[in-house]
């Protein structure tokens, strides 16, 4: 396991898995669009709105686990002080960041018509929100500081008290009275719905999990370098000053 | 399937436009953010580039010197 945590090898073996993961993505994309919006039935209770969940509940596992993940690599890195979990968690903010916000958004567009409201203030609602700014805050507090190095530890620390969340996601469908309906897929006896809307489900998520993680391996490809070109430029200002030490020695001989 | 989930979910209607929203701002999401991701990569690989060429050069130049 530590030895993947060396970036330049997890890098190798990152951009190996890029291409397949965009193209795994892809496919499972095409099939997951015709399966959720042409193949699977409308519900009966809430017509075509139903489709939205094939992009809700993908986006709001995604948005848990790549704060998990998040969370993971914080943790290795405080712990550990691996350079390539905290690198990992600055390449996965930003895409947790985006699922969250889709997972909110198409929350309420689902919820104006089948509750009448696109916003409550529920457990369910409430505690995915604060995930939307944990994630925002972690994204502020890693490049709060001018110097970059001092953003590292506080957001660490951050993702790694703030997955305390995850758990009142999950559960606060059960401890509190919610509008929202409790666990359809990970329900007790398996997922309690249709064949064809529990495949459409499954191909979403497949096709998201695929194409977010190659959204993540993009970003961390520019994380890393970031951290060369912060070297480069500490290397051609160390330059700069002795060309300049070595000019001001020849001017005052 | 039947013609009539295709149609009643492409022919519009107040449901029908719940759905294509929330695909849409899905799509728009992930699409500007990849579309960021990868410019963002791209101009900080350039930019090592241009830095490492000029890195380069003035110890060209003393090892002529």
């Amino acid at each position: 396991m530590h030895r993947f945590a060396n970036p330049a090898r997890f890098m190798r073996v990152a951009e190996r898995l890029l291409p397949w993961f965009l193209g795994l993505g892809g496919i499972l994309l095409l099939a997951g669009l015709y399966q959720g919006l042409i193949a699977s039935p409308a519900d009966y209770q809430q017509h075509e709105t139903v489709r939205i969940m094939y992009l809700h509940v993908p986006a709001a596992i995604l948005a848990q686990g790549f704060y998990f993940g998040m969370a993971l690599g914080s943790a290795s890195f405080l712990i550990w002080k691996h350079p390539l979990g905290d690198l990992m968690a600055r390449a996965m903010a930003p895409v947790g960041a985006a699922l969250c916000f889709i997972c909110l958004v198409t929350g309420a567009i689902w919820g104006k018509p089948t509750w009448g409201t696109y916003w409550v203030w529920d457990a369910r609602l409430t505690s995915m929100l604060i995930l939307l700014f944990l994630y925002f805050g972690y994204m502020a507090l890693a490049n709060a500081f001018d110097d970059p190095s001092r953003g590292h530890k506080p957001a660490a620390l951050l993702a790694v008290v703030g997955v305390v969340n995850i758990p009142v996601i999950k559960f606060s469908v059960y401890f509190f009275n919610t509008l929202h309906q409790k666990s359809t897929l990970f329900a007790e006896g398996g997922p309690s719905m249709d064949p064809d809307m529990l495949l459409a489900l499954m191909l979403m998520l497949g096709a998201l999990g695929f194409l977010a993680t190659a959204m993540a391996i993009i970003r961390l490809r520019g994380e890393m370098t970031v951290v060369k070109l912060r070297a480069a430029r500490h290397g051609l200002n160390r330059h700069d000053d002795a060309t300049q030490d070595v000019k001001h020695e020849e001017t005052t001989r | 399937m039947s013609e009539g989930d295709l149609g009643s979910l492409l022919g519009g209607g107040r449901h029908a436009a719940f759905v294509w929203w929330s695909y849409a701002i899905g799509a728009a999401t992930l699409g500007l953010l990849a579309i960021q991701s990868i410019f963002w990569s791209r101009r900080l690989k350039r930019q090592l580039a241009a830095l490492e060429a000029a890195q380069g050069a003035p110890e060209a130049q003393e090892t002529r010197r």
